[in-house]
């Protein structure tokens, strides 16, 4: 038991004068591992075929993902923020890659089952534990800079696919040796290899993660910095009274809206362009939705520093309002050009990895950094929820204009309008959030609270 | 166990992080290398 005390927090804290910008690449190696499930969908036509069944029993595989994400990050961000980024880190490298060895199996045995348990429920929950892992720890050594430091980390979610898609497809050609019809054994392979390059990815970020001291702070920055500007506080709210607060359930509000409008796109984006101009390949179109994972990447990091220096609750207006009335002009002008329309879209899928990047830093701005990732667990259930209505919203309209009828762009206008009207009440929502009330603050000594400390 | 001094072992964390960085920087840069080419050229006509 020895050797694993090395992972304890205690274990983790940083020697003075550690520089912290040695923290980031071990954030980023997390979510540029746990990012891949975005490119799950290069594995679907080939384990359809494999599997001699439809689209929808292998959709199931990511779903369970998706939800077992939401849930872990909300059921184990307490324990989290108790046994510290290392023990987090380890034990979501070991999910992740076991459900990848778990679902090689299942390939190779032609169990789909061993798929749904493997990929989806076991590395459904080291996606949950990894995405929450780094939050907390870089918000504490960036109190200067929150939304840089939430970005850096939340934009690797979103370059992970743009890294796995390639790699997974260069791997399956390579052991099939060829990239037309990929047999079994080649995804049985191209699975193992990526469990054991995530598995040590993954522990190298483990292993270079540190924690500040309790007392460190950035050169020159005080806590009263940062409390002085509005809705920042100098405060901490526990993860439990934190769900009691109307704060919570309005920035709740606020990524489902953000998160259900930008899914919209994202799982049509393929069929949506080619039902906008019929000119667009197959081809073409899958180029466009590279460009809208590039656009969510830059998104994150982009956007999310950029709230550093507006604030949150403005960066959110801008998400919110700017994305309604970019919405608008895709329901409008969106068949006036190719150019305007991937404009138009890449612009929203920006605002979405913004949202997702953001998010943590506001937490912090309103509940303080104490159990900041704990919180953030519990508002990610908001995610989980967006990834079903999102899809539900354009996939029943566009079936229902079918029945109707109705052709090309036409399928979609009144899912536009309807992703409209959900980033009105996320913008109203975001409009209504004020300082959290001091009765759900923290106890805190009167000697210790920061602004005490600075003032005297 | 070890007799490795605080020294040493703080330069290995740092040779580690600063590995690291390299890692997800080439990673990052190969991605977004694919997706652009993909992209940009078959929408580029």
């Amino acid at each position: 038991m020895a050797a694993l005390a090395f992972l304890d927090r205690e274990n983790t804290v940083a020697p003075p004068n550690y520089h912290r910008w040695l923290i980031p690449p071990a954030a980023l190696a997390v979510h540029l591992s746990i990012g891949q499930v975005y490119a799950f969908s290069v594995f679907k036509q080939h384990l359809v075929a494999h599997f001699d069944t439809s689209l929808t029993p292998i959709g199931i595989i990511f779903s369970i993902a998706i939800v077992m994400l939401g849930l872990s990050a909300a059921v184990g961000g307490t324990w989290v923020e108790r046994n510290g980024p290392r023990m987090t880190m380890v034990v979501s490298a070991l999910c992740w890659s076991s459900g990848f060895g778990i679902g090689a199996l299942g390939i190779a045995t032609d169990q789909l089952w061993l798929l749904y348990l493997g990929y989806g429920f076991l590395g459904g929950i080291g996606l949950g534990l990894g995405y929450i892992s780094p939050v907390s720890t870089l918000i504490k050594w960036f109190p200067d800079r929150p939304g840089l430091a939430t970005g850096l980390a939340i934009m690797g979610f979103g370059g992970g696919a743009l890294v796995a898609s390639p790699l997974s497809n260069s791997l399956m050609a390579y052991y099939n040796g060829s990239p037309e019809n990929i047999r079994g054994d080649a995804m049985v392979r191209t699975f193992v290899t990526l469990g054991i390059l995530y598995l040590v990815v993954m522990l190298l970020g483990a292993f270079t993660v540190r924690v500040p001291s309790a007392d460190w702070r950035p050169t020159g920055w005080s806590p009263a910095t940062t409390a002085g500007h509005a809705l920042q506080t100098g405060d901490n709210v526990s993860a439990a009274n934190a769900i009691r607060t109307p704060q919570f359930w309005l920035l709740w509000t606020v990524l489902f809206c953000n998160v259900t409008a930008g899914i919209g796109i994202l799982e049509q984006a393929s069929p949506m362009i080619r039902d906008f101009f019929r000119t667009v390949t197959f081809e073409e179109a899958a180029g466009y939705v590279g460009l809208l994972s590039l656009c969510n990447m830059a998104g994150r990091f982009v956007w999310s520093s950029l709230s550093d220096v507006i604030g949150r609750k403005n960066i959110y207006m801008l998400y919110l309002g700017l994305g309604a009335l970019l919405y608008l002009l895709v329901a409008i002008a969106g068949t006036a050009s190719v150019g305007l329309f991937v404009a138009l879209t890449g612009a929203i899928l920006s605002f979405y990895g913004g949202g997702f990047a953001t998010v943590p830093a506001y937490l912090k701005d309103l509940f303080g950094g104490y159990q900041v990732g704990a919180i953030h667990g519990r508002l990610l259930t908001a995610w989980s929820a967006a990834g079903v209505a999102g899809p539900l919203i354009v996939n029943a309209f566009a079936d229902s204009g079918l029945r109707a009828g109705k052709e090309g762009p036409d399928l979609y206008t009144v899912s536009l309008y309807t992703m409209v009207g959900v980033l009105v009440v996320g913008f109203i929502a975001n409009l209504l959030v004020r300082p959290v009330h001091a009765r759900f603050h923290e106890p805190v000594p009167e000697t210790d609270h920061p602004l005490a400390r600075v003032e005297g | 166990m070890s007799d490795h001094g605080p020294s040493e072992r703080r330069s290995a964390s740092v040779a580690l992080a600063l590995f690291l960085w390299v890692v997800v920087l080439a990673g990052l840069a190969y991605g977004v290398a694919a997706a652009f080419t993909t992209a940009v050229v078959l929408i580029g006509g």
